[in-house]
């Protein structure tokens, strides 16, 4: 029976083995902690990993609705992960699956395009053309604006109910990249799971679209900077290298042969 | 190097919904538009990916030819995602995983295989013009 340091699990398979059957970690690879020859091991709980080489207690409040209830754990999870992201990240389990974090990057998300959506049809009524009527001229074409504005209200129904599998497809894209450079550079200290689930977690700054016009922007480089914080805590690097990390793939690919990505950002190009 | 074979019921990969996610983009590109290339916009050379909406169009057309022709990379690392992510459905459908593990030195010399790959696609669509 071999103890996994990683996921806290204990395998109880027979004979040698080199890997945990639970999270997949190489024993080989994990650094035992230090004590006497035949002292009995510190065994941390499925909770507990070493970060920064101290045992941090593992915590996130969404993955403990149970306790918080729904509203209390959303609230205190964005409040953390927004506000003091450092702490947040270094705090979140990077084992647990992507259920959780993808339920709160949805409820985000979804807000965020709520109150993009609104403001989009109020600053839209608010441009009456009969009103405007002396500055745009005998050229303007009244009929066609109606249709589009009716167009545009359409889309935006439409938007609603595509935007789950847009998002979702948005998330592992953007950590199938982030993870795929971390793999080429050598620098991933977890696996796929722990990538996934911050970005997941970075969705929390789209509630900031509740600001008119500049929300949205805010939201985007925010959530950049959650992101950077949380691969830099997660994979334990250097706030440069978590800086080239996140900006490489937009510098050399621009994310133009993604369809779905040129659809998301056309998706909030719409919406402004 | 080793391979280790676990046998016995396991929770499904997130890994399958790479296949998916494929299908869709493949889908969505179908119907979208082609979308400007800023890095190509600013610096008049090809981007990484320049070519892959041309890869989807060619796939759809059936024209195998122009699939690696347009950007051969893309194509290839496509291919290995969808059959990765087919794979670790298998091994949830049969009862079965796979685990390997490389050392310090494979492992670095693969990312170099990738790395150089990675360069080598890029100097193609730059030479060809893409």
């Amino acid at each position: 029976m071999k103890y996994c340091h990683r996921c806290g699990k204990m395998s109880e398979i027979e004979g040698e083995i080199k890997f945990c059957p639970h999270c997949g970690a190489s024993f080989e690879d994990i650094q035992q902690p230090t004590g006497q020859p035949g002292e009995t091991p510190h065994m941390p709980g499925p909770a507990q990993t070493r970060a920064s080489g101290s045992a941090v207690e593992k915590y996130t409040p969404w993955e403990d609705r149970e306790k918080l209830g729904l509203i209390g754990s959303l609230f205190e999870t964005w409040k953390e992960s927004v506000f003091n992201p450092t702490r947040f990240y270094k705090r979140m389990p990077v084992i647990g699956g992507i259920g959780n974090p993808l339920l709160y990057g949805l409820i985000l998300g979804f807000i965020g395009l709520v109150f993009q959506m609104v403001y989009q049809q109020f600053f839209g009524q608010l441009f009456d053309p009969s009103q405007w009527s002396p500055f745009l001229g005998e050229d303007f074409d009244y009929d066609f604006y109606d249709f589009s504005h009716k167009l545009q209200s359409i889309s935006n129904l439409v938007n609603i109910v595509i935007f789950p599998f847009l998002l979702v497809a948005w998330l592992f894209i953007w950590s199938g990249i982030t993870h795929l450079i971390l793999l080429i550079f050598g620098w991933h200290k977890e696996g796929f799971e722990a990538t996934f689930r911050l970005i997941a977690y970075s969705e929390g700054p789209s509630f900031f679209a509740i600001v008119p016009i500049m929300g949205v922007l805010i939201s985007i480089v925010w959530q950049a900077v959650l992101v950077i914080i949380g691969v830099k805590e997660v994979h334990r690097l250097s706030i440069g290298q978590s800086l080239l990390v996140i900006f490489l793939p937009l510098l050399l690919c621009c994310l133009c042969c993604c369809g779905f990505a040129s659809m998301f950002f056309g998706l909030i190009g719409m919406a402004d | 190097m080793s391979i280790q074979i676990i046998r016995g019921k396991h929770s499904l990969s997130i890994h399958v919904v790479w296949a998916l996610i494929l299908i869709a983009a493949l889908a969505a590109s179908h119907f979208l538009q082609s979308s400007t290339c800023m890095f190509h916009k600013l610096t008049g050379l090809p981007c990484l990916t320049c070519g892959s909406s041309r890869v989807a169009q060619a796939f759809f057309s059936g024209d195998l030819q122009g699939m690696f022709y347009y950007n051969p990379l893309v194509i290839v690392f496509c291919g290995i995602l969808f059959f990765f992510s087919l794979f670790k459905f298998l091994e949830f459908i049969f009862r079965f995983e796979i685990r390997i593990s490389v050392n310090r030195k494979i492992s670095f010399t693969a990312r170099m295989i990738v790395i150089t790959l990675i360069a080598a696609n890029w100097l193609f669509l730059v030479v060809t013009g893409r």
